[in-house]
C-alpha cells in the first residue's frame, strides 16, 4: 500500500543540541498511530517538521507534497490540532466556521454545524468564553469537517478532564476516521488511546525505539508474574524491565519462548504502557 | 480561491482588532459633535454673535470679485476639512502603528499563530493582508469616520441655512455653490494611497519589529532605530565625519520641508497642501528597496520562526 507520509532519515537540530536523530516512519491509509514518548523526546519537533512549520534535515513526503516547499497544497488535505489552547479567544464561533468555510477547500460547514449542534456551544460564543472542554470541541468541530486524509494531533486532549478527553477519541473515530484516512496522535496518556491505536513509535531522545503495529507487539512482548523462586532463573532471560512490589516480581520479556515463560510465573499481555515503561528503561535495566 | 482567502482574512483582522476600529473613530467623532453640543446647552446658543459673524464674511465677500469669492470660500472649506481631518489622521496614525507592532506578534504570544498556519492559507498572503489592514484599511476607516463627521456637520449647516434664510433673512446657499465641498474633501483622499507607499518602510519596519520579538514588539520598534542613531552620533562627532548617513536617511525620507510642500488646486485659488504631489515626490527607489528588504525578513521569519 502507497504510504501517506513517509520519513526518510529525519533529522533535526537546535544549535548543538539534536532533537531528531534518523528518524525514518512510514505511514499508510488506515493506519492511526500513536507517536509516544517522554518530554522533550522530540514528538513535536518531529510533527511541526511533517506539517512543514520547521525546517529539517532529511526526506519528508506528505500525500506526495513537501512540507516545506508546497505546504499550503499539503495542508489542504492535511489536518491538525496541536493543543486545544490555540484558538484565538478573540474569536466567535461563527467567525471560526466563516473563516474555514471561506479558506479551507475541504471543509464542510453543514458538519461541523451539526457537531456543534450537539453541544453546548453557540455561533455568538466567544472562545474565551468557552471552558476548555468547549474549546477542544469547538477545534474538533473544525477539523473533523475538513476532508482531510489525514490528521496529526500533537497532545490534543492535554488539560482535559477524562469524561471529555473520551468524549474527543470517541468522536475521532465516528466522525472522522475511515479506512482511507491516517491518524498521528501524540499523547502522554497512552492507555486512554491504545485501544483505538493500530501502531505506535516509541521515541526517545530523538530516535524511534519501537515503531510497530499493536498485534506485532502484543505477539512480540510478555509481562510474567513471576514468583520469588523463579526471579533468579527470570533474569538470566534479559527482561526489558522489572517491579518488584509485595513479594511479586513482574518482569517484561521480548520475543522470549512462551513455554518457557509459562515455568516461570503467570504470563500476560503486557498493556502498551508496559511495553512503553520496558523500552524507555531498556538501558537502565 | 486566492481572493476569497485574500477576503477572509481581511475580515478575520477586522475581526481581530474589531473593538480598536470601531469604537475609536466613533468615539473621536462622538467628541467632535457632543462637545460643542454640551458647550451650546451649557451657554445657549450665541445666536446674536452668529448673525454679525456671517454678517461680517457676507460684507467681506462682497466686495470681493466673484471668481475671488469661490476662491476665499472654497480655502475656508478646504482648510477646516483638514482641521477635522487631521485628529483624524493623527489618531488613525497611532492605531496604525498599534496594529502593526502587535497583528504578528499577538498570535504568536497566544500560540493562535499555530492553528492559523495549520490551514492552507500562505504566509504571503498572511504578510501583505495584514500589511494592507495597517497602511490601507486603517487609514480608510478613519478617512471614512472624519468624511462622515464633514457631512454630519454639512447636514447641521444646511439646517442652520433655512433657518437663517427663513428666520434672518441671511442667505447662504450661495456660499454652499460656491465652496467646492466634494473636491476638497477628494483631494485629502486622494493622499491616501500615496502616503502609505510613501511610510510603507516604516509600515514594513513595524511588521518585522512585530514577528521577530519575543516581547515588547514596540520597544523592538523603536530602540535598534535609537541606539543606531546615537551610535552614529557619537561616531561622527569623535571620526570628525561630515554627516550622520542613517540619521540624515531618516530626516531626509521623512520630513516635509517646506520646499517639499505641494500645492493643489481648490477652486480657484492654489492651496499648500502636503498631502498628494509633496508625498509622491517622496517616493522613490529607496522606498521599493526597503519595503522590499524589510517584508522579505518578515516573510522569512514568519515561515522559520513562528515560535515564540
Amino acid at each position: 500500500m502507497e504510504a501517506l507520509i513517509s520519513i526518510t532519515n529525519l533529522n533535526k537540530s537546535y544549535g548543538s543540541k539534536k532533537v531528531l536523530s534518523g528518524v525514518n516512519l512510514s505511514l499508510t491509509a488506515g493506519q492511526i498511530i500513536g507517536l509516544v514518548g517522554p518530554n522533550g523526546a522530540g514528538k513535536t519537533t518531529c510533527l511541526q517538521a511533517v506539517l512543514g512549520l520547521t525546517d529539517y534535515e532529511g526526506e519528508i513526503n506528505v500525500l506526495g507534497h513537501h512540507p516545506r516547499k508546497d505546504r499550503v497544497n499539503m495542508l489542504k488535505d492535511v489536518a491538525y490540532i496541536s493543543d486545544v489552547a490555540i484558538l484565538p479567544k478573540w474569536l466567535k464561533v461563527s467567525q471560526a466556521l466563516s473563516y474555514m468555510n471561506e479558506v479551507h477547500p475541504n471543509f464542510n460547514l453543514a458538519k461541523a454545524e451539526a457537531f456543534l449542534a450537539k453541544t453546548n456551544i453557540v455561533d455568538s460564543d466567544k472562545v474565551k468564553a468557552l471552558s476548555k472542554g468547549m474549546v477542544a470541541q469547538l477545534h474538533l468541530a473544525l477539523i473533523l469537517a475538513i476532508d482531510a486524509k489525514v490528521l496529526i494531533l500533537d497532545e490534543p486532549t492535554l488539560g482535559l478532564d477524562i469524561l471529555t478527553r473520551r468524549q474527543f477519541y470517541t468522536h475521532l473515530l465516528e466522525d472522522f476516521y475511515t479506512e482511507d484516512k491516517c491518524i498521528v496522535v501524540t499523547t502522554h496518556q497512552i492507555e486512554e488511546i491504545e485501544h483505538i491505536l493500530t501502531d505506535v513509535a516509541f521515541i526517545q531522545q530523538g530516535k524511534i525505539m519501537l515503531a510497530q503495529s499493536i498485534e506485532e507487539i502484543k505477539s512480540r512482548f510478555d509481562l510474567v508474574a513471576v514468583t520469588s523462586e523463579q526471579v533468579s532463573e527470570a533474569d538470566k532471560l534479559q527482561p526489558l524491565f522489572r517491579n518488584s512490589m509485595m513479594g511479586l516480581t513482574t518482569m517484561l520479556f521480548d520475543n522470549q519462548d512462551q513455554e518457557t515463560l509459562q515455568t516461570l510465573g503467570k504470563v500476560t499481555v503486557p498493556s502498551l504502557a508496559d511495553v512503553f515503561v520496558g523500552i524507555m528503561n531498556k538501558e537502565t535495566c | 480561491m486566492n481572493s476569497a482567502i485574500m477576503k477572509a482574512s481581511l475580515k478575520k483582522e477586522l475581526w481581530e482588532f474589531s473593538g480598536v476600529f470601531k469604537w475609536v473613530p466613533i468615539i473621536l467623532a462622538s467628541v467632535f459633535i457632543f462637545i460643542p453640543l454640551l458647550v451650546f446647552i451649557l451657554n445657549g446658543l450665541p445666536i446674536e454673535s452668529i448673525i454679525t459673524e456671517l454678517s461680517r464674511i457676507s460684507q467681506e465677500l462682497g466686495q470681493l470679485s466673484q471668481s475671488q469669492q469661490t476662491a476665499r470660500l472654497s480655502e475656508i472649506f478646504f482648510v477646516s476639512a483638514i482641521a477635522l481631518f487631521t485628529p483624524f489622521i493623527t489618531i488613525g496614525f497611532i492605531v496604525q502603528v498599534y496594529y502593526l507592532t502587535n497583528c504578528l506578534f499577538d498570535e504568536r504570544r497566544d500560540l493562535s499563530v499555530m492553528f492559523w498556519r495549520s490551514l492552507p492559507v500562505s504566509d504571503g498572503v498572511t504578510i501583505a493582508c495584514k500589511l494592507i489592514t495597517g497602511a490601507l484599511i486603517i487609514p480608510v476607516i478613519f478617512f471614512a469616520a472624519a468624511t462622515l463627521l464633514v457631512l454630519i456637520i454639512l447636514v447641521l449647516v444646511v439646517v442652520a441655512s433655512v433657518i437663517l434664510s427663513v428666520g434672518y433673512d441671511i442667505s447662504l446657499w450661495g456660499w454652499f455653490a460656491s465652496a467646492s465641498i466634494l473636491s476638497g474633501i477628494g483631494y485629502i483622499w486622494l493622499s491616501l494611497v500615496p502616503t502609505a507607499i510613501w511610510l510603507l518602510p516604516f509600515y514594513s519596519w513595524l511588521m518585522l519589529a512585530s514577528v521577530y520579538a519575543k516581547k515588547a514588539p514596540f520597544l523592538w520598534a523603536v530602540l535598534p532605530i535609537v541606539t543606531l542613531l546615537i551610535i552614529e552620533a557619537i561616531a561622527v562627532h569623535y571620526l570628525n565625519l561630515s554627516q550622520a548617513f542613517f540619521g540624515h536617511f531618516i530626516v531626509d525620507y521623512f520630513s516635509m520641508t517646506p520646499d517639499d510642500i505641494g500645492t493643489v488646486t481648490v477652486g480657484a485659488k492654489q492651496l499648500s497642501f502636503s498631502g498628494f504631489q509633496s508625498v509622491i515626490a517622496k517616493i522613490d527607489y529607496r522606498t521599493l528597496l526597503i519595503s522590499v528588504s524589510l517584508l522579505g525578513a518578515t516573510y522569512w521569519y514568519r515561515v522559520n520562526k513562528s515560535e515564540l
